[in-house]
């Protein structure tokens, strides 16, 4: 005999035993879930699942979904305000007995949205191209950056609370130096392409940079520039843009990385149309003739296009949609200086990266409301107890300086990057492994869920790393039990269990033991199992992907 | 060292990690022969090794999961989850200190505070320099018309206060080293001739008031004079305000004597049975007439109450079914037990009623479960009938774990063959063939009488195979909870059965489809257990008689907090609040007035005055926000403050909680953290409000019954005294009883008499003689001590 479920309206037929949460997924209904493990006994612990239900005789109850057997014809409900409510609050209570970072504060500080903690991870490895490459896709200028930063990253630093900060730009410096002897081979930008065009008018660093990330997401771009010739144009970045220092040497050091950023922007394909001047009387549908979008990316030709064109100016500003960037005109795009007069040469790269994302997501026809919110967890102020958590995870040697301007013999390429690997080495890794894969981030980001709420709840930073490969963070463990249900049948390792009770209830591996030597063969399915990153390999620190920096700042 | 009075010669070596011998290795290699190696044998090996060392060495945790089935992180996981597991070396005598809601309220807090003190523990720390003593707080020890209780080893001490703390451990010490060995049980005493028998109540908690002291005594008196009568142990007599007690049983009469002394008894035990031969009464004759000539003592003692004194409403409006032949009986004695109509349902169950016939016997009964959640019992018995699964189990849940609730552990020590009986009923009802006493380990007596008891019922083949000769078996077996409130949960209870933490499972599956190793099985708690024999031998009709519509029958109550008369009850359903507060418990003292009676410890709630009309059944009370619970009632006063109320029963939920679901672990301790901020005067409005949500959201996301009424009290008290809330978050608290909030000033009436100042422990009061004192508010810590000694109540307390 077969149980007739309806579902948040859908109504269907299921044998008996069959749980709620089965039926839902062959209703095609999403209700979500943390420590639900498909083929084992229900845990019921994170009560993310819960469902309203009305059963035959009417009753109404709230049910975990993953654990209740339908037995009679039931009515369930799972998408309206006061399951969400519950659920926000279940996750606002996880988030509360929660610690970490889901992105490193030093990328959260970048206007770029810089991957740093990666790129210092491939530079611990000493894997030079992966590291190059991951600074050239988040920065396109990355020369320019390096050089004109005022590096928040390195004040935010984790490292910076203990006692310096990782220095990032010297990272960067040396990398590009390393791309500078060993530029050839190194493919920076696959080709698929949209068959979309993009025209950038002027070649700002808005503009260059706008281009060189509209040219990585696939599209062709052409940037249209007054000036005859490179020699002009890198004279003309120099001079309005980047800091005049006295030194001579300095001075030469920045219009080489300049050089090297264009050079590297342009081998990617990015198409320049030198001593392009657009007419004032030119209409916008004959630019949009030739391309499917046009981003104004130059102060002065943008007013004047825009007083032709009948666009409304303020303060000899152009007006933009806040998120989109679009102006009154439909496909017509503005950014940098010509929407907010002058710029740090950071701030306008930044603009240029994130002019490029709403420009592609205008393309692909993405709209805004659809580019999923973010949600980041912040670890806030850590104690000195806990910062030395994390200080034992990195080393503890000198910051790197800065590279000095060359003065005599030049440093064989091998001296400079052996230091390189040394600086990355210093990082407190404080991003969590499982920034992309982790569920609560994505439930709590599904529900809105408020991470301050329950702040006093706050467990401390700790971190459980013996010997072997596996590491226990308790502050991030919602204690699902997930992991430790996966090794209860197995009576060949010692196994891992809850001990405690109540609110200081944790994972423990029995005896002092390492969680390696006690997890044995399920080492990795344990760390595969575990809903966020409380228990990870060793080596998988700080692996937030470039995906993670970008949608947040877009 | 503190307690002085002992040269370190006397001090005992500490128990250390000491290297582990032949001996202990051997000891522990026959603790899993014994049990078994399975891993639901862990529990009770482990609790062997504890009551040998007082704590489980890590090498033999290590030795268990090499001799067991069960693996490390089993053998870990449990030890770390049962609050009667220590994994540090235990000082030599273990110290517990009762925080139940009596001995809460009744300056527990200030005891422990003393023992630590006195001991000079440091801070974190539970055992003193010299491991002489170790200090544990323990959820409740079951004798709470004795509050504040504590407990050392075996020794329950009762009625303390703070200052006897320093005599109370130089006792201990004394009669540990005077090797007073006491039998644990004492048996009763048959003279070879006698014409009347004494009765003294032996229960855990009587004992801890010094019946066990007039018990000796008397015996010791009666064999040395040859007086010809029998002291009888007996079970609770239920009259916990007036102990210590003793009934004097001669031709037909009965008389009661309360507040007995070991003189007063003896003198009672001659009077009435004066020795055979003539010389010795002419010799006591003399000497009593010569004491009273020289004014010593009067003699003989009038008897304080008799049956139809003071005590008359507290006994005429209870009937006696659970608890029937309260007071008469010695729990042991199977033949007395027999003579009064015992074992007879089970034998009529046997022979003369089919298995169904006895559970339509028990659903027309209208038993509901005595546990708390009120489900019919004849209703539960015909699913687990109707499986067929072999094979079946019957658990009888003894882990009573409530503060505040001593009904099951006063039923088991007094009753053990009645439920032995139910249970035995039960079996056959439903078709079982193994059963369990799953019995909380804070109740040694009660586990001790009912191994006994099992073990007389199994020699006269009423437990075990073919009983009482028919073709049906029934082995029973009893396991000691380890010290987990959870574990009264059901699914929790199978879990520590089968040797695993005690986490609650999801239901359904019932445990009636699916319990103990996935096989059918029957939960009951023992007072549900209890009442079964009765309704077998007096039928359905006579106990649905009693009760309301929906609630049948009677309900044992442990009476206790500001009544004058605490004790335990039993009354029938439907009586009102009133009627059990005025005229079982004769009202609150003097000169206080009734604020709430808190029905259903932590997982009921707080019903106000106004509501005292309510009557006494599951619906009833839970329309009023209130559950049945299992049976702890206690009295608040006008000096209660219902936030600190609501704030001590989460306190105690939340520490109990097993930390499976999110709700209870994290969503309780974020309640109890706006409940303490409340209390201290510092939470806001909105605070309020979330609290009263979270406790909503906490209601419906909890698995068990812990999680689900954990906010009860909360709610209830939100409820019905929102105004004491209202007040604390302006700063004040009206039953001045939140330290925070409250100070003490001493007002012109003061005649600078300076007690007040000889006796402030914090020495906060100048001593100014002759004139008025003052109170330096910053060094006062509250103690009220300047309170009860001025004798002029010139000491004030205000709010605000």
């Amino acid at each position: 005999m077969l149980c007739t479920v309806k579902i948040d309206g859908r109504t269907l037929e299921v044998p008996p035993g069959t749980t709620i949460l089965e039926a839902a997924r062959l209703a095609g209904v999403d209700i979500p879930t943390l420590c639900y493990l498909p083929g084992r006994a229900p845990l019921t612990s994170c009560f993310v699942c819960v469902v309203k239900l009305t059963d035959p005789q009417g009753r109404r109850q709230i049910v975990p979904a993953c654990a209740f057997p339908i037995t009679g014809n039931i009515e369930v409900v799972s998408g309206d305000e006061e399951v969400a409510a519950l659920r926000r609050r279940a996750l606002e209570l996880l988030l509360g007995h929660h610690i970490g970072d889901c992105v490193a504060p030093c990328q959260l500080a970048c206007p770029l949205r810089c991957n740093i903690p990666q790129i210092l991870q491939y530079a611990r490895e000493k894997r030079w191209a992966e590291a190059l490459t991951l600074l050239r896709h988040n920065v396109g200028l990355a020369g320019v950056v390096a050089f004109t930063c005022s590096a928040p990253c390195e004040k935010a630093c984790r490292r910076s609370q203990w006692d310096e900060g990782v220095a990032t730009r010297a990272v960067f410096e040396r990398l590009l130096i390393w791309e500078s002897h060993a530029s050839p081979g190194i493919k920076l930008v696959d080709e698929t392409r949209t068959g979309k065009r993009v025209y950038i008018v002027g070649a700002t660093l808005t503009g260059i940079s706008a281009g060189w990330h509209l040219r990585k997401l696939g599209h062709d771009v052409h940037i249209l520039e007054a000036l005859p010739g490179r020699g002009e144009l890198m004279a003309r970045l120099f001079t309005e843009f980047l800091p005049v220092t006295n030194h001579q040497a300095q001075k030469e050091q920045l219009l080489a990385a300049l050089k090297q950023d264009w050079h590297a922007i342009v081998a990617s394909g990015v198409v320049v149309e030198w001593g392009h001047e657009l007419p004032p009387n030119q209409p916008p549908e004959s630019l949009l003739a030739m391309a499917d979008a046009v981003l104004l990316a130059c102060g002065q030709t943008a007013r004047r296009l825009a007083e032709s064109w009948g666009l409304p100016l303020a303060e000899e500003l152009l007006e933009v949609d806040a998120k989109t960037f679009q102006t009154r005109l439909p496909a017509i795009f503005a950014a940098g200086s010509a929407v907010r007069g002058s710029l740090a040469p950071v701030r306008a790269i930044a603009e240029g990266q994130q002019v490029a994302r709403a420009i592609d997501r205008y393309l692909k026809e993405i709209s805004v409301t659809e580019a999923k919110s973010e949600f980041i967890f912040r670890a806030g102020k850590l104690s000195h107890e806990e910062l030395a958590v994390l200080a034992a995870r990195a080393s503890s040697g000198p910051v790197l300086s800065r590279m000095p301007p060359p003065v005599g013999r030049a440093p064989s390429l091998e001296e400079i990057m052996a230091e390189v690997g040394e600086e990355a080495s210093r990082c407190f890794r404080c991003a969590c492994s499982a920034a992309e894969s982790c569920k609560l981030r994505q439930l709590a980001a599904r529900y809105g869920a408020d991470p301050r709420r329950y702040a006093s709840l706050r467990p401390p930073l700790t971190e459980v790393a013996q010997e072997g490969e596996v590491v226990y963070e308790p502050g991030k463990c919602i204690v699902c039990g997930r992991c430790v249900s996966v090794t209860e049948e197995w009576q060949e390792i010692p196994g891992i269990t809850f001990v405690g009770r109540g609110f200081e209830v944790r994972v423990e591996s029995p005896f002092g033991k390492s969680f390696s030597e006690s997890l044995g063969v399920l080492a990795d399915l344990c760390v595969r199992v575990c809903p966020t990153g409380a228990l990870r390999r060793a080596q998988d620190c700080s692996a937030a992907s470039a995906a993670s920096a970008s949608s947040s700042s877009g | 060292m503190r307690w002085s009075g002992l040269t370190s010669k006397e001090i005992p070596a500490p128990a250390c990690e000491l290297s582990p011998s032949q001996q202990d290795w051997e000891f522990i290699k026959q603790a899993v022969a014994q049990v078994g190696d399975g891993p639901e044998a862990v529990i009770p090996v482990l609790q062997a090794i504890h009551a040998r060392y007082h704590y489980l060495p890590r090498w033999a945790l290590e030795f268990v999961c090499q001799l067991t089935q069960a693996s490390p992180a089993r053998v870990w996981g449990v030890a770390t989850f049962y609050s009667q597991f220590r994994l540090r070396p235990l000082g030599r005598h273990r110290i517990q200190v009762c925080h139940g809601t009596a001995c809460y309220s009744g300056g527990a807090k200030l005891v422990q505070q003393a023992l630590e003190h006195h001991l000079g523990l440091a801070p974190g720390e539970d055992t003193d320099a010299e491991r002489l003593f170790t200090v544990e707080k323990v959820a409740c020890l079951g004798c709470c018309s004795l509050a504040p209780v504590i407990r050392i080893d075996d020794v329950t001490y009762g009625h303390l206060t703070p200052a006897q703390v320093p005599k109370l451990l130089k006792d201990f010490l004394k009669r540990h080293r005077d090797h007073v060995v006491q039998e644990p049980d004492p048996p009763s005493y048959t003279p070879p001739e006698s014409c009347g028998e004494l009765r003294v109540g032996l229960d855990s908690c009587c004992r801890a008031q010094g019946h066990d002291k007039i018990f000796r005594s008397i015996v010791e008196l009666v064999r040395r004079r040859e007086l010809p009568v029998g002291i009888k142990r007996v079970g609770c007599p239920g009259l916990c305000h007036q102990a210590p007690t003793i009934e004097v049983v001669t031709s037909g009469k009965r008389i009661f004597y309360v507040g007995v002394t070991p003189r007063t008894a003896a003198r009672v035990a001659t009077e009435y049975f004066p020795q055979r031969r003539w010389w010795r009464r002419v010799v006591s004759r003399a000497s009593r007439w010569l004491k009273n000539w020289l004014g010593e003592e009067t003699y003989p003692p009038s008897p304080l109450v008799v049956r139809a004194g003071d005590g008359l409403s507290f006994l005429s409006r209870q009937i006696r079914i659970a608890t029937e032949f309260s007071g008469e009986l010695d729990p042991l004695d199977l033949e007395e037990y027999k003579r009064r109509g015992g074992f007879a349902a089970l034998h009529r169950a046997l022979f003369e009623l089919s298995p169904a016939e006895i559970i339509g016997e028990v659903f027309a009964s209208g038993l509901r479960g005595r546990g708390g959640a009120g489900f019919p019992t004849g209703q539960k018995w015909a699913l687990v009938a109707r499986q067929h699964r072999q094979p079946k189990f019957v658990i009888c849940n003894g882990d009573e774990g409530d503060p505040g609730a001593f009904m099951d552990r006063t039923i088991l020590e007094s009753f053990p063959f009645r439920v032995i009986e139910g249970m035995a009923i039960a079996a056959v009802a439903t078709g079982c063939h193994q059963g369990f006493f799953y019995i909380r380990a804070e109740y040694p007596l009660a586990v001790l009488r009912i191994r006994q008891a099992l073990e007389i019922c199994r020699q006269a083949g009423l437990v075990g195979s073919n009983i009482l000769g028919s073709s049906f078996s029934l082995d029973i077996s009893l396991r000691e909870g380890a010290g987990a409130f959870v574990c009264g949960e059901e699914t929790a209870l199978i879990a520590s059965l089968e040797g695993k933490r005690g986490h609650p499972r999801f239901r359904p599956p019932y445990p009636a489809e699916s319990g103990y190793h996935g096989q059918p099985t029957l939960i009951n708690n023992v007072e549900t257990l209890a009442c079964v024999p009765w309704i077998l031998r007096h039928g359905a009709e006579a106990f649905a008689a009693i009760g309301t519509a929906t609630s049948k029958g009677t309900k044992v109550f442990a009476l206790a907090g500001k009544v004058r008369r605490t004790g335990l009850i039993e009354v029938p359903m439907g009586i009102t609040l009133r009627e059990i507060v005025e005229e079982l418990g004769g009202g609150v003292p003097e000169g206080r007035t009734l604020k709430a009676v808190q029905i259903g410890g932590p997982s009921g709630g707080c019903l106000p005055a106004q509501l005292m009309d309510l009557s006494v059944d599951y619906d009833s009370l839970a329309q009023a926000g209130a559950i049945m619970g299992s049976g702890g009632l206690v009295v608040f006063d006008n000096t209660d403050c219902m936030v600190d109320v609501a704030r001590y029963f989460l306190q105690f939920t939340q520490s109990q909680s097993c930390g499976k679901c999110t709700f209870c672990r994290l969503g309780t301790r974020r309640m109890l953290e706006i409940l303490e901020a409340t209390c201290q005067g510092q939470a806001k409005r909105q605070d309020l409000q979330e609290l009263e949500e979270l406790a909503r959201a906490v209601q419906q996301g909890s698995l068990c019954g812990l999680g689900k009424t954990a906010p009860n009290p909360v709610l209830s008290t939100l409820r019905y005294f929102r105004d004491e809330y209202e007040a604390h978050l302006v700063g004040q608290c009206p039953a001045l009883r939140c330290k925070a909030l409250i100070r003490y000033v001493i007002s012109e009436r003061c005649v600078g008499c300076t007690l007040c100042a000889q006796y402030c422990p914090a020495r906060c009061i100048a001593l100014t003689p002759y004139r008025r004192h003052r109170i330096e508010d910053a060094e006062c810590t509250r103690c009220d001590t300047c309170r009860q000694v001025c004798p002029v109540a010139a000491v004030e307390v205000l709010t605000g």
